[in-house]
């Protein structure tokens, strides 16, 4: 097999000539790898240049016919297969092909300082660090541009800008929406623009965001909002209405009734008086109906259930009903106390069977209280809380307050409700 | 002598009710209450062997609620219920509760009295349907029981989805129905429906259990 020593003149320089590019290619590639302390890297180059390094040393040597070309390396090398050569040429060719790719592909997925402030400088939104006493240590484009147009100036010292986002003076075409610690602005270009300021270690950092989709959504919801509350309070006016206009709407009717009664009773004898007809006979039951209706007092209006009624009902089925303090003026305490004493009159003579009922009224700065007590006999058994009960609990809970039973030294039940509470019990 | 306790809360209808069973001759009156939640109290106070019992009586209390109380406690007492409203419902709430006998107001002064007795003496009498009331084009009687129980949905503010939920049926199928509804009625909107059944007394949802 041919050697190097048997390769022509012009041969020997060819391959001389591409070990020293190698070598000045691998070498400039270590350099580049050693700046980037990556052994993934360093390795391969490192090897490149070994080999083509030590090749082209004995090659050269053994061409320059100096006083290295009788030593038993170049003449080991020299005198093998040019295969051989071959092979270690392109070992070190592939190994440096494998860097420059590897290189290449480092390149584009590590960031870099001026990769960092490329894309920072692109950011759509607004950023800007800096140090705390003012000074600007990194800042895009956005952020200089909305300096501009908000402030009217360049954006130098960040921590005057940033007091003057949160209530200093700016360019008359902008309108602030917010001066507290998000400052919100409205450009006359109709975008809305957030800011907001985040401490880091060493720095501050501030972002402005745009937030015009944000703004108008959120505008728009508390315009429906405001919408539903109005229709919700007509609704509530609409209730009251229709009950009043549904019991207006029944008493009619039942004017209409006696209107009608007395006008056939009214008929039936005018008929029996004019025909003089032995079978007809005078309606005296409808009469004796027609007269009492027209002696008596009829109320045309029910009167507000009220406490007093209360009473007046236990009276009328012999219990007593006895009532120290005031019933409270706030509606919705006052429905679920009356609620309340209904039950407790039912579960006096269901459970106690008492004769008298007592009912307590207190009122502190912030709560009204009820409390009910009768003359009946204590309960043998822990009291369970049953329909009634459970749901004046449910009701009292929910609006905030709570009840009460105790069993000793006697039997009582006890409502307490916060002042200016709910409408929802 | 039978004795009469009634349960009303608008006085000019309880003091016609009064005079009607007084002027008979055949009752004993118990004084009068104007909210059902006292018609277990009076049961338990005095004898009471006929209520004649309102629907929606002050204070919010329901008549067919307490009725179904008394019932469980004092079965021997027999009871009526007396309404002027037609709400679609009262009619089965009523008969479920097992309350005796049901009576609308707006029938004349013999035919209540005719009832007691006919209750007195052991009989259940129901009106044979609600009185059927103008709704939209319609009466209210062409409406579904399906139709009905979405309508009633409808008035108490649920949404289409609350109600497909509630009534285990599709989305699909509810707003079906309100439209078959709408198409019937010749209401324009869902609001429109709601607004017109609450209003001419079709519909009737209890404040208690809103």
């Amino acid at each position: 097999m041919m050697t190097y020593d048997a390769l022509s003149f012009l041969l020997k320089a060819v391959i001389r000539f591409g070990l020293y590019m190698l070598l000045c290619i691998s070498i400039y590639m270590l350099s580049a790898s050693l700046r980037k302390k990556s052994p993934v890297l360093i390795v391969p180059t490192f090897l490149s240049v070994l080999i083509s390094g030590s090749m082209f040393v004995l090659y050269d040597a053994r061409g320059q016919k100096s006083g290295l070309d009788h030593r038993a390396a170049v003449r080991w090398l020299c005198e093998k297969p040019i295969l051989f050569t071959i092979l270690l040429f392109a070992a070190a060719a592939v190994l440096l092909t494998y860097v420059t790719f590897r290189e290449a592909h480092l390149r584009r997925t590590v960031p870099d300082r001026s990769s960092i402030k490329e894309s920072i400088d692109h950011l759509p939104t607004g950023l800007c660090f800096y140090a705390e006493n003012g000074r600007v240590m990194l800042v895009n484009h956005r952020m200089n541009q909305l300096c501009h147009i908000i402030l009217g100036r360049d954006l130098q010292n960040a921590a005057l800008v940033w007091d003057d986002l949160c209530g200093g003076s700016i360019q008359p075409d902008i309108m602030r929406l917010s001066t507290d610690s998000q400052p919100r602005f409205r450009l006359s270009d109709g975008t809305v623009w957030s800011f907001s300021r985040t401490q880091l270690p060493d720095m501050f950092q501030i972002t402005a965001v745009d937030i015009t989709q944000l703004h108008n959504l959120a505008q728009e919801l508390e315009q429906k909002n405001i919408a539903l509350e109005e229709l919700y309070q007509r609704l509530k006016v609409y209730e009251t209405d229709v009950e009043v206009l549904t019991r207006t709407r029944e008493r009619l009717e039942t004017k209409i009734g006696i209107h009608s009664e007395l006008g056939q009773t009214l008929l039936a004898t005018r008929s029996y008086l004019l025909d003089n007809n032995e079978n007809k006979t005078i309606p005296v039951e409808a009469w004796k109906r027609s007269i009492a209706l027209l002696r008596q007092n009829i109320v045309e209006n029910a009167e507000q259930f009220t406490l007093q009624t209360l009473i007046q009902t236990a009276t009328a089925f012999g219990i007593s009903v006895e009532v120290t303090g005031q019933m409270p003026e706030q509606k919705d305490v006052e429905k679920l106390f009356l609620e309340a004493a209904t039950e407790a009159l039912t579960n006096a003579v269901r459970h106690a069977d008492a004769k008298k009922l007592h009912i307590s009224l207190t009122e502190t700065a912030d709560t009204y209280r009820i409390c009910f007590q009768n003359d009946g006999k204590m309960p043998e058994t822990q009291v369970t809380e049953g329909g009634g009960l459970g749901s004046l609990r449910r009701k009292a809970e929910t609006a905030g307050g709570s009840m009460q039973i105790d069993c000793h030294p006697e039997y009582s039940l006890t409502i307490s409700m916060p002042k200016g509470g709910t409408e929802n019990i | 002598m039978t004795r009469v306790l009634i349960v009303e809360d608008a006085p000019m209808d309880r003091q016609l009710l009064e005079l009607y069973v007084k002027q008979s001759g055949q009752y004993e009156l118990v004084p009068s209450v104007e909210s059902a939640a006292f018609a277990e109290f009076c049961c338990r106070t005095t004898r009471v062997d006929l209520i004649l019992m309102d629907v929606c009586t002050s204070l919010y209390a329901n008549g067919i609620d307490a009725a179904e109380k008394i019932k469980q406690n004092f079965p021997q007492i027999k009871i009526i219920i007396i309404t002027g409203q037609p709400e679609c419902s009262f009619i089965e709430r009523a008969r479920k509760a097992g309350v005796d006998s049901f009576w609308y107001k707006t029938e004349t002064a013999e035919s209540i009295l005719h009832v007691m007795e006919r209750t007195m003496a052991g009989e259940t009498v129901y009106p044979e349907s609600t009185p059927p009331l103008q709704f939209g084009y319609i009466t209210s009687d062409e409406l579904t029981a399906r139709e009905l129980e979405v309508l009633r949905e409808v008035v108490a503010g649920e949404s289409d989805a609350a109600i497909a939920e509630k009534l285990y049926m599709s989305l699909r199928t509810v707003k079906g129905h309100i439209q078959s509804m709408r198409d019937k009625t010749g209401f324009r909107n869902r609001t429109e429906l709601a607004v017109r059944a609450r209003d001419c007394g079709l519909i009737i949802v209890d404040k208690e259990t809103e």
